[in-house]
């Protein structure tokens, strides 16, 4: 009778150490949730990277990876069963003293007709391939966009934004981070950051508008020749700068004279000028040049 | 919780919010002493209460001047912001609240407060009365030349609400992660940068409507950058 007990201690005594150092570890989560095909998805978390990459599935795969127990992470569908029009995915810390590491990973794969709203103020965002709108909030993460076709709304305070080919309604602001734009094909474009900088890569399509504001930092603009523009530059205390490879009809209307306060300033129509291209800076230098 | 002054910060909270409520309509004409008792309480909202008299009182005498596109998109912002109404795909005021849990009445104040000052710096120069010519320029009047804009003047009260915020967002930051905490730290100062850049520029060309109008934006993105972090709860 004696044996056995010690053989429970013994087993106890091997088993709670290791639920312990599980219970310590990282932990996983991985959820399927069948949707309809232009559901909602919203994502708030702390830190670590996002990914979101649109697929041809009526379904949200999301695979979660914490770096703490004292991290959970919470998943509500709406409804709650058949097939979701919303989902949230919520990183809570539990422990709201935790000075550990609360880092949270995520990796989703949804359809590609979502709309998604993204905040991550410490960490990274990755979102690839989606039909539906995009809003990403971060304070200090880079935020990168591609292929996405709806309305897209990118805010950092102090992370770099790169968007690839957008085609829908683009918003993007920064404070310290740059802002970079390659080949869009959107006809509405706003962009600004204070420090940072702005490199504007591709086309304008006809009737867009395309108004890009700096502070400090320099904007360039690099288009292709075949490009039909009117642009409007200034700059109050820096330069502004165009390729001669690219050639402009100035405009000479008295409306059109530089502005009260701007060092340098330039009008001009490019081809045609079917967009209209606003370019704004304060002590940054505007440079506007031919795509080779 | 008990505040520097020993209240009660739920408390406070909850009068600062009552004055949110009250202070269009005591402003209006309306009987409010729960408007006067708090601002003589609060000092934030007192600046407030302060800054929406002034304004009262300045804009009577100002003619009507349509102000720029942004203006109203401030005024859009801050109604959006008390929740007046809600606007998809709004600016910095929707970047804010997914950034946020809950709305603060000092958010809000900050938002009005970046109006009137928009507003003020917006309108012609020299609406707000009389002017001191720059050196070395004559004051005379002419479609060229304009007066210097007042920065100093009406914007004392706005500078007083951001400073504010400062102390607030001063006293606040030691609980962000040293990242966040990073981050805000150099966004304010390439804001103040800015602001810096954009003031001198002012008073060494009063006429500059370049220099005006970044000053304004960077006065707005300060305040909102202050907001957002005074609101960041770091979950």
């Amino acid at each position: 009778m004696g044996r056995p007990g010690v053989s429970w201690t013994k087993i106890w005594v091997l088993l709670v150490p290791l639920g312990v150092l599980g219970a310590a570890g990282p932990s996983r989560v991985e959820r399927t949730i069948e949707t309809s095909a232009n559901p909602l998805i919203s994502l708030s978390n702390v830190t670590g990277r996002v990914t979101v990459k649109g697929w041809d599935k009526t379904r949200v795969h999301m695979v979660s990876a914490t770096a703490s127990p004292q991290i959970e992470v919470d998943v509500e569908a709406f409804p709650p069963k058949g097939q979701a029009d919303k989902i949230h995915f919520t990183t809570h810390i539990l422990d709201s003293q935790m000075t550990g590491d609360k880092t949270t990973d995520y990796s989703l794969d949804v359809p590609l007709g979502s709309s998604v709203e993204i905040r991550n103020p410490e960490g990274s965002v990755q979102i690839q391939t989606l039909q539906g709108e995009a809003s990403v909030a971060s304070v200090g993460g880079t935020i990168a966009v591609s292929d996405v076709a709806g309305h897209l709304d990118v805010r950092t305070i102090g992370g770099d934004i790169e968007m690839v080919r957008p085609s829908g309604r683009v918003e993007a602001h920064s404070i310290c981070g740059s802002l970079r734009l390659v080949s869009p094909t959107s006809s509405r474009v706003r962009a600004g950051t204070t420090s940072g900088k702005i490199f504007y890569e591709g086309d304008f399509l006809p009737d867009g508008n395309y108004e890009l504001t700096d502070y400090s930092g320099d904007i360039e603009i690099v288009t292709p020749a075949s490009a039909s523009f009117e642009l409007s530059a200034r700059s109050a205390r820096g330069k502004v700068i165009t390729d001669a490879g690219i050639s402009f009809t100035p405009k000479r209307h008295a409306a059109f004279r530089p502005p009260s306060g701007a060092s340098s300033s330039f009008f001009g129509t490019h081809n045609e000028g079917k967009a209209n291209v606003d370019l704004r800076s304060f002590s940054g230098t505007i440079r506007v040049r031919r795509l080779p | 919780m008990l505040d520097e002054k020993g209240e009660h910060v739920t408390g406070r909270r909850e009068a600062c919010r009552l004055f949110d409520a009250q202070v269009a309509d005591y402003l209006e004409g309306g009987d409010r002493p729960a408007v006067i008792a708090h601002a003589s309480e609060c000092a934030f909202c007192g600046v407030i209460l302060a800054d929406l008299r002034a304004v009262i009182s300045e804009s009577a005498a100002l003619g009507f001047e349509e102000p720029p596109p942004r203006v109203w998109a401030n005024i859009r912002a801050t109604l959006e912001a008390e929740g007046v109404f809600r606007e998809p795909g709004g600016w910095w005021t929707r970047w804010v609240s997914h950034l946020t849990s809950l709305p603060s009445p000092a958010a809000v104040g900050v938002l009005a407060s970046l109006v009137i000052l928009a507003l003020s710096l917006s309108v012609s120069p020299g609406v707000f009365g009389p002017r001191t010519a720059p050196a070395g320029r004559t004051a005379k009047p002419t479609a060229e030349a304009v007066a210097p804009p007042q920065i100093s003047g009406e914007d004392i009260a706005l500078a007083e609400t951001i400073k504010e915020l400062e102390g607030s967002y001063q006293a606040r930051k030691t609980s962000f992660e040293p990242a966040v905490e990073d981050t805000y730290e150099r966004s304010l100062v390439s804001l103040n940068n800015s602001i810096r850049e954009a003031r001198d520029s002012v008073k060494e060309e009063p006429g500059n409507a370049l220099a005006r109008e970044y000053l304004v934006a960077a006065y707005e993105q300060k305040a909102e950058v202050l907001s957002a972090a005074l609101e960041y709860d770091g979950r």
